[in-house]
Formats: structure tokens, C-alpha cells, sequence
């Protein structure tokens, strides 16, 4: 039985590896992603921020400083699970401050996939785009049920 | 395996099997021949391709992966290399596209194996030769299957080398050229591929040479055993497979009645199990020199190097009367229909991976020879 245990860790650290490695492959997804919009997919800076040119003019530094903050807190999420997913090895302890972020990470994957559909123009690209945070809550949901998992193995092994 | 047991070894166990000096020769030439016996040589001799018994590197890297080529490449493979262990292997929740793979899995012992050494009974020394061939490769290509297989041949990073000081991981770096190091635990293995059905997943290749170093031990996770680990000692196995080959060699020299698997002549190397161990276990790349030494000191007689030249001349220049008596032409004839048996087998049994192959039985005509040389004589008279 600690044969069939041992085979099962060795099946949920791979996972778990695997996992890490999309999240970071999705990372440079979405900086592309927000690259083609900011060059192709607005006409100008004003449509991107969604405020007026006046309005633009005074709150220019707030926006862009506010921007850039919430795609680097976003960013970092990403990175921090993914990262600390790849690297995981066996052995290591399973951080709680780890599950809470790839939690957090998870509702905000799912508020943003909805969000696509927030749109007058559904186009191919917005199924696209959809698809890929689908994908990316089902490689997070994966993560945390198998985190579980080896918690839950490591115990038997221990025990 | 490679030549120092396929030749010399060999050599030695049919010699301790009863065989006088030149018949043990013979035996171990044709054993050894088998890992030369390419399409590239027969289109040389002029010889018929589908006896071709392996496919040198550069044929491979020529090979196609559509289903024709990838046909062909089993059949070479399963057959001489990786005799399949049991063709009608289970495994839960396997597709037949995967089952028909995962059959193909090499080990000893299986039904397979007696019937190449069954196939080899009443046979030429030749015929014998490449079943001690492919009875060895048994236990060396353990755990690897002779189809280009992503899913069944690969292998994780965690591969270890177990040795008198303890475990090391196994650096395996993709440099053909340079030889592998056994002080620094550094060998060569195939590049990865993604594709399922690559050249680079064939047989062991994801693992290198290493399995064919008798000194190995060695554990690993291969892709095939759903994340189980497989311990493989090479030392423990090749001294079993030599204990076969003796134990094979004594049936087909009519000393046994019958060939069971599962079983070992270990009385008969006894008095040199101890000195049949060290060879195995020393750390060295090729036991050409020890295996020789031995056998020479069996028999007392001189074992000549291989060379793969020796029989061709007598091959090219034979008379179409004589070329099937010659000694490439009977290898010729074994490994045809050794390729037959084994890829009817596996068709019989419902996978298609080698494709369909009529079997052959043949029996070796003595009484024409004379015939056609009484015949030759008398037009000489006259």
C-alpha cells in the first residue's frame, strides 16, 4: 500500500508541476493580451482608461500609477503560484499563505472569465480569451484538489 | 546488451552448454550478428532486406513515422530486441491503441522466449545464435517496448544509480560523440520528443546505454507504470540470463528434454559463478577483455575478435546452387523466420503494431546437397 502511495505522490507532484508551468505560460498570455489591446485594440489612451479627454488631462498620473499597480498585483499572484507550484518538490511543506493566494487567485480567474461576456461585441476573440481563463480556473481548481491531496497522503505515509 | 556478453558471453555459455570450440564460434558470431544485420549491410551482400535483424542510427534517422515505417520498425525491433513478454496483458482503464503498446513491453520469461528457443531446436548453429541473442536482450531491455512509444518508453528526471557508496542521479546529456562517464554518473540518452511515435522513443533509448551495462543498478519511473518506481539490477539479471542462455544451449544441444521458462542451469556455473559476478560488476563501459579471458581459459582454445567481414566473401561468391549452405545464408534463414514468429504472435493476438507476416516453416534439405554435388562431379568427368 505505501508502494501505491508513493506512486500517487509521485502522480500529484508532477500535476502540481504541470499546473505551475501553465500558469506561467498564461502570464505571458495576458501581458500579450493587454500589449494588443493597448497598441490595437483601443484608438487612443482615453478609451483604454474609459474617461474623457478632459478628465484623462487631470487624473492622467493617478490612472496610469493605479493601472500599472493592479496589473502588477495581478501579475504577481500569477507568478507567486505558478512559480511556487513548478518548484514544489516532495517534501516540502505546503504553505498555508500558498493555498489562500491560488483561492484568491481562483475567484479572480472566474470573475474574469464572466467579464468577457461583459461586452456589446462578442467576437471570436473574446471566446478565445474565455476559453483560456476556463482553462486556467480548471488548472487552479486542479491545484488546490491536489494539494489536498498530498496533504492528505503525506499524513498516511507519516502515520 | 552489447558484444562483450552477446559474443563473448555467449561463446562461454555454450561452451559450458556442451558445444565444442568451433560450434560455441559459430553460435556466438550469429548472437553478435544480430546487432549488425541492417539493411544497409544486406543491400551489400545483395541479401534479402526482410532478414534485416536492427536499423543502424543513420537508417532510423531516414525512417519515416507513418504507419508502413513504423510497421517495419517493430518488426525489426519486437523481434530481436525486445521479444514482448505477454501479448495479452491487461491494464485498467487502457485504450486498445495503448494496450496494443503496452503489450509489447520486453521481459523475460514469457511465452515468446520459449518459443524462440523452440524455433531454434533441430536448427542450424546460427538459427541458435540469434535465440541466445534475443533470449539475453530479455533481460537487459526489461520494462522497454521495440515500438516507437512516447507513452510506454519514456522516463522522468528521477533516475538514480545505485552503487557500493550509495545513490546518485543519472545526468543523461544528448552528445552522441562523447562516450558516457561511469566515474561521473554522466551518459547519453535520446532527445527528448513530444510526438508520441519519434524514433527517439524507441526501446530504451530515453535511458540511453545504460541498460545494457551489466554493472547497472538502477531505479527509475517509467512512463508506462502510472508513476511506480522500477528497480532494475543488471549484475542479479545477467547473471540469470547467463544461467538461462546454459540452461537454453543444454535443450537445444538435446542434453534437456524440453525449455521451461523460469529456469536457470545455475549448477552448471557453479565452480565460475563467482568469477562470472566480478566480471559483471565491475564498473567499466565493455567486459570484451574479462569475457574473453574467461572463455578462453574454458576452453583453452584462441577466441578470435568479431569481425563482421569474416563470412561475407563466402556469402557474395557462393554459387546460387550453394548460398543458402553458406553461414550468412542460414542466419539469413533464422532470422526470417524468427521476424515471422514473432510478428504472427502479436498479430494472432490483436495487435496490428507488426503488422501481418505469414509464418514459416522450414526444414533443411541435406539430401539435395548431395544430389547437386554427385551431378557436379559427373559433368566434371565427362
Amino acid at each position: 500500500m505505501e508502494i501505491d502511495l508513493q506512486a500517487n505522490l509521485r502522480k500529484y507532484y508532477t500535476n502540481i508541476r504541470l499546473s505551475g508551468g501553465f500558469i506561467i505560460v498564461y502570464i505571458f498570455w495576458q501581458i500579450l493580451k493587454m500589449l494588443m489591446l493597448m497598441f490595437f485594440g483601443y484608438e487612443n489612451v482615453y478609451d483604454f482608461f474609459e474617461v474623457s479627454k478632459e478628465d484623462y488631462e487631470s487624473l492622467k498620473y493617478i490612472l496610469i500609477i493605479s493601472t500599472v499597480l493592479i496589473y502588477f498585483v495581478f501579475f504577481s499572484f500569477h507568478f507567486y503560484v505558478g512559480i511556487g507550484a513548478f518548484r514544489f518538490r516532495s517534501g516540502r511543506k505546503i504553505k498555508k499563505r500558498f493555498i489562500v493566494a491560488t483561492v484568491i487567485l481562483l475567484v479572480m480567474s472566474v470573475w474574469s472569465a464572466f467579464q468577457n461576456f461583459y461586452t456589446d461585441n462578442i467576437d471570436d476573440t473574446v471566446i478565445a480569451s474565455f476559453i483560456l481563463d476556463a482553462t486556467l480556473c480548471f488548472i487552479l481548481s486542479d491545484l488546490l484538489i491536489t494539494l489536498f491531496k498530498i496533504k492528505k497522503s503525506q499524513k498516511l505515509v507519516e502515520g | 546488451m552489447q558484444e562483450d556478453f552477446h559474443y563473448y558471453a555467449t561463446y562461454c555459455a555454450a561452451f559450458l552448454a556442451g558445444f565444442s570450440h568451433d560450434e560455441s564460434l559459430d553460435i556466438c558470431y550469429s548472437a553478435q550478428f544480430v546487432d549488425l544485420c541492417s539493411k544497409t549491410l544486406l543491400l551489400k551482400l545483395k541479401a534479402p532486406l526482410i532478414a534485416a535483424t536492427t536499423q543502424l542510427q543513420l537508417e532510423m534517422m531516414d525512417s519515416r513515422t507513418d504507419i508502413l515505417a513504423l510497421l517495419d520498425i517493430t518488426r525489426i525491433w519486437a523481434s530481436f530486441h525486445f521479444l514482448p513478454r505477454d501479448l495479452y496483458a491487461k491494464k485498467k482503464w487502457a485504450t486498445k491503441r495503448y494496450l496494443n503498446k503496452y503489450r509489447l513491453i520486453c521481459g523475460p520469461n514469457g511465452e515468446l522466449v520459449k518459443e524462440t528457443v523452440e524455433l531454434a531446436k533441430g536448427k542450424s548453429l546460427q538459427a541458435i545464435g540469434l535465440a541466445m541473442h534475443v533470449l539475453a536482450d530479455t533481460w537487459a531491455h526489461m520494462y522497454f517496448a521495440g515500438t516507437p512509444s512516447l507513452c510506454i518508453n519514456n522516463i522522468t528526471g528521477d533516475f538514480y544509480e545505485n552503487y557500493e557508496d550509495g545513490e546518485r542521479k543519472i545526468r543523461f546529456k544528448h552528445n552522441p560523440t562523447s562516450p558516457d562517464d561511469v566515474e561521473k554518473g554522466a551518459y547519453t540518452n535520446s532527445l527528448f520528443q513530444s510526438n508520441e511515435n519519434s524514433i527517439m522513443n524507441l526501446g530504451h533509448g530515453r535511458a540511453g546505454h545504460f541498460p545494457d551495462y551489466s554493472f547497472a543498478r538502477y531505479r527509475y519511473v517509467p512512463a508506462w507504470g502510472d508513476y511506480s518506481l522500477i528497480y532494475k539490477d543488471n549484475p542479479s539479471d545477467y547473471l540469470k540470463a547467463f544461467a538461462q542462455m546454459v540452461y537454453a544451449l543444454k535443450y537445444l544441444n538435446g542434453r534437456f528434454f524440453s525449455f521451461d521458462i523460469e529456469r536457470y542451469d545455475y549448477e552448471a556455473i557453479e565452480p565460475y559463478r563467482e568469477k562470472i559476478v566480478k566480471i559483471l560488476k565491475k564498473r567499466q563501459l565493455n567486459a570484451c577483455e574479462e569475457w574473453k579471458a574467461f572463455g578462453e581459459e574454458l576452453s583453452g582454445e584462441s577466441i578470435p575478435d568479431f569481425d563482421i567481414e569474416r563470412y561475407q566473401y563466402e556469402y557474395i561468391k557462393a554459387d546460387r546452387r550453394y548460398k543458402n549452405k553458406t553461414f550468412l545464408a542460414r542466419f539469413f534463414t533464422a532470422a526470417i523466420a524468427q521476424k515471422a514468429m514473432v510478428t504472427n504472435e502479436i498479430f494472432k493476438s490483436g495487435n496490428i503494431l507488426a503488422g501481418f507476416t505469414k509464418e514459416i516453416k522450414y526444414q533443411e534439405k541435406e539430401d539435395d546437397d548431395d544430389k547437386i554435388r554427385e551431378w557436379l562431379n559427373s559433368k566434371i568427368r565427362q
